[in-house]
């Protein structure tokens, strides 16, 4: 049946092409590896640092995963965000691509707060300031989840896609003007180098190729999630199609078998309701 | 009535565990509150080391206020709620059922918000018992006032801007005696803290008895 | 344990969780979608012309609705479905419901409504 077939390709559309599929689990294992690398470089081959001591060897991680949430992971939220609402490019698979990269970004914003009051912690002495790139980035933080939380309120794919697309691209918006009033706020308050701390310290030798590593380690592993990340997404949208289908079609069974006492409702056509707007 | 209490209490949950609504937007509401609060009074730590206490339980009653909409949200639908009056489970126990849930959903906000104040606000305590007690105390008398005031307004279409404005002036002593104990354990006056324990109690206890006594009454009435 | 090796615990720790969630996942999806289609070989995916559900997909943004219009219209299609390897157990349909005449309310019956 026509419907049977276009469940079948569908799921096993949605389940990837060989191709990607092996390229997703190379990706994977090339993160895997440069991960492990920067770990290696990072915790033990490096020297510590003349000032900063022993504390530099978290710059290997912290600088590369808050690049991989801020621009990465959002940055390429925004652009699905875009190139869905775009009637031109309007597809599915943007606004499934958007999700996937708003979630790891989530989760890489959260490590980038996190390892960041790591390394605050030691060097300020306190786990938090309100300094101007952790504000923003605790702002961006609660943005983005809700975001996610607006992704799980019921809809149809379309309805949903459409929501998230712009509340991805008006929090994107978001980003500058909030950076902006945030760093104003901060610089009324200077209290000199001790809250300003600044990434300015110059790396040489091995400790900027660990860094650049770190980067290309970070960005490789945002790659895999969302590669993975998307296929769960177009998979769970395939199910769900798949289960209201075949819900519609045991109710439309239902509404058949109604005996003659009493004309059914379908009244012997069958008017197939746009069951989409229903969902 | 405390079977009824478990059943009703067991079926919020697990409907919220399915949901999970208070997971994706309350607690990220009670963060995101906490936030703002930065905006407010920092950047500087001392306005906020000092405002911790309040802000904390102002981020307490705002969640409360969210837990409560949608304790009786979920019950919104077509039916539902004649559904369950109809179903001979005992008012008592609906009203028991429904506040330990939004108690449960309150307990883990303010973990949520008292790591939030401690990272966030570079908040210290001296006397972790004295939060702790007048949290929990607090917790019971907000989620019975909530309970309460969310069946007041259950049905009427209004409820989302009535129920905060009838609620909050309810629960403003649990604001003003939940500020001072949790500042006394931070400064760690604890004989003086502890004297607001003395407005805590009798608040829980007494809405807890209301609730009890009124729900029944009030559910034949909405 | 220094602040360094805490901060490398833990952003491992996370990433990797998270993968394995990721790849949990995955692996509970692709076990359901092979239960939706008895035993196709999972990703061959070459029966078909591909929709837009696929990741090398094309814009056909209305394809759910077209795909539930198309399986709501071909009746005939029931008996397929119901006969189709393990699907979640449904209850075939009581004849002493006949009784009811109301249609069944929107599919959000199917799925929580209000969830």
């Amino acid at each position: 049946m026509s419907s049977r077939m276009s469940s079948v390709a569908t799921v096993s559309g949605a389940a990837g092409s060989r191709s990607l599929r092996n390229t997703t689990r190379a990706i994977g294992v090339a993160a895997l590896v440069a991960t492990v690398a920067t770990v290696i470089l990072g915790l033990w081959v490096t020297p510590p640092a003349k000032v900063q001591g022993t504390l530099v060897r978290l710059l290997y991680i912290h600088p590369p995963v808050a690049w991989v949430a801020l621009y990465c992971s959002f940055g390429l939220a925004a652009l699905s965000s875009f190139l869905y609402l775009w009637r031109r490019t309007r597809s599915l698979f943007w606004d499934r691509l958007g999700a996937s990269a708003v979630e790891v970004g989530v989760v890489f914003t959260g490590l980038t707060l996190v390892t960041g009051s790591l390394w605050g912690r030691p060097t300020w002495g306190v786990w938090w300031t309100w300094t101007a790139r952790l504000t923003s980035t605790a702002l961006l933080f609660v943005l983005y989840i809700g975001y996610m939380a607006l992704r799980r309120v019921p809809a149809t794919q379309e309805v949903r896609a459409r929501r998230s697309a712009v509340a991805a691209l008006v929090a994107f918006v978001d980003v500058p003007i909030v950076s902006f009033s945030v760093d104003w706020w901060q610089t009324l308050h200077q209290r000199g180098t001790v809250l300003n701390p600044g990434l300015t310290l110059k790396v040489h030798g091995s400790m900027a190729w660990t860094m650049a590593l770190g980067f290309v380690a970070m960005t490789l592993v945002f790659a895999w999630m969302v590669l993975v990340r998307y296929r769960i997404e177009a998979l769970g949208d395939v199910i769900s199609d798949n289960e209201l289908e075949v819900s519609l079609a045991e109710r439309w069974s239902e509404a058949e078998q109604v005996p003659a006492a009493g004309a059914p409702l379908v009244g012997g056509e069958r008017v197939p309701e746009p069951a989409g707007s229903g969902r | 009535m405390w079977r009824d209490a478990l059943l009703v209490a067991g079926k919020d949950i697990r409907i919220e565990l399915r949901s999970r609504v208070a997971l994706w937007q309350v607690l990220p509401f009670a963060v995101l509150v906490l936030v703002l609060f930065g905006f407010a009074l920092g950047p500087g730590p001392h306005a906020l080391r000092t405002a911790a206490p309040g802000l904390y339980w102002l981020a307490v009653l705002f969640s409360t206020v969210l837990a409560t909409q949608r304790s009786f949200a979920i019950e919104s639908g077509e039916g539902t709620r004649d559904g369950l009056r109809l179903a001979g489970i005992d008012p008592a126990g609906v009203f028991l059922g429904k506040a330990g849930a939004v108690a449960l959903q309150l307990v883990c906000v303010q973990v949520l918000l008292g790591a939030g104040i401690v990272v966030l606000f570079g908040v210290r305590f001296d006397a972790w018992w004295l939060a702790l007690v007048s949290s929990v105390l607090a917790t019971v008398g907000l989620a019975s006032a909530g309970v309460l005031y969310g069946a007041l307004s259950a049905g009427l279409r209004v409820r989302e801007t009535l129920l905060p404005l009838l609620v909050l002036p309810i629960v403003a002593p649990v604001l003003i005696a939940g500020s001072r104990a949790w500042a006394a354990a931070v400064t760690g006056a604890v004989s003086s803290g502890a004297s607001w324990l003395k407005i805590l109690g009798p608040f829980a206890a007494v809405y807890l008895a209301v609730g009890v006594a009124l729900y029944g009454p009030l559910q034949e009435a909405a | 344990m220094s602040y360094v090796d805490a901060g490398y615990a833990v952003a491992l720790g996370a990433l990797g969780l998270y993968a394995f969630s990721l790849v949990l996942r995955n692996r509970r999806l692709q076990a359901a979608a092979r239960a939706w289609q008895g035993d196709v070989g999972a990703g061959d995916a070459g029966v078909v012309a591909p929709d837009g559900a696929c990741l090398d997909g094309d814009a056909r943004p209305h394809d759910s609705e077209s795909a539930v219009r198309s399986g709501a219209a071909a009746l005939s299609s029931v008996p397929v479905l119901q006969s189709r390897g393990p699907t979640p157990a449904r209850k075939p349909f009581d004849a002493s419901d006949a009784e009811r005449t109301d249609l069944p309310s929107a599919p959000g019956a199917v799925s929580p409504g209000e969830r």
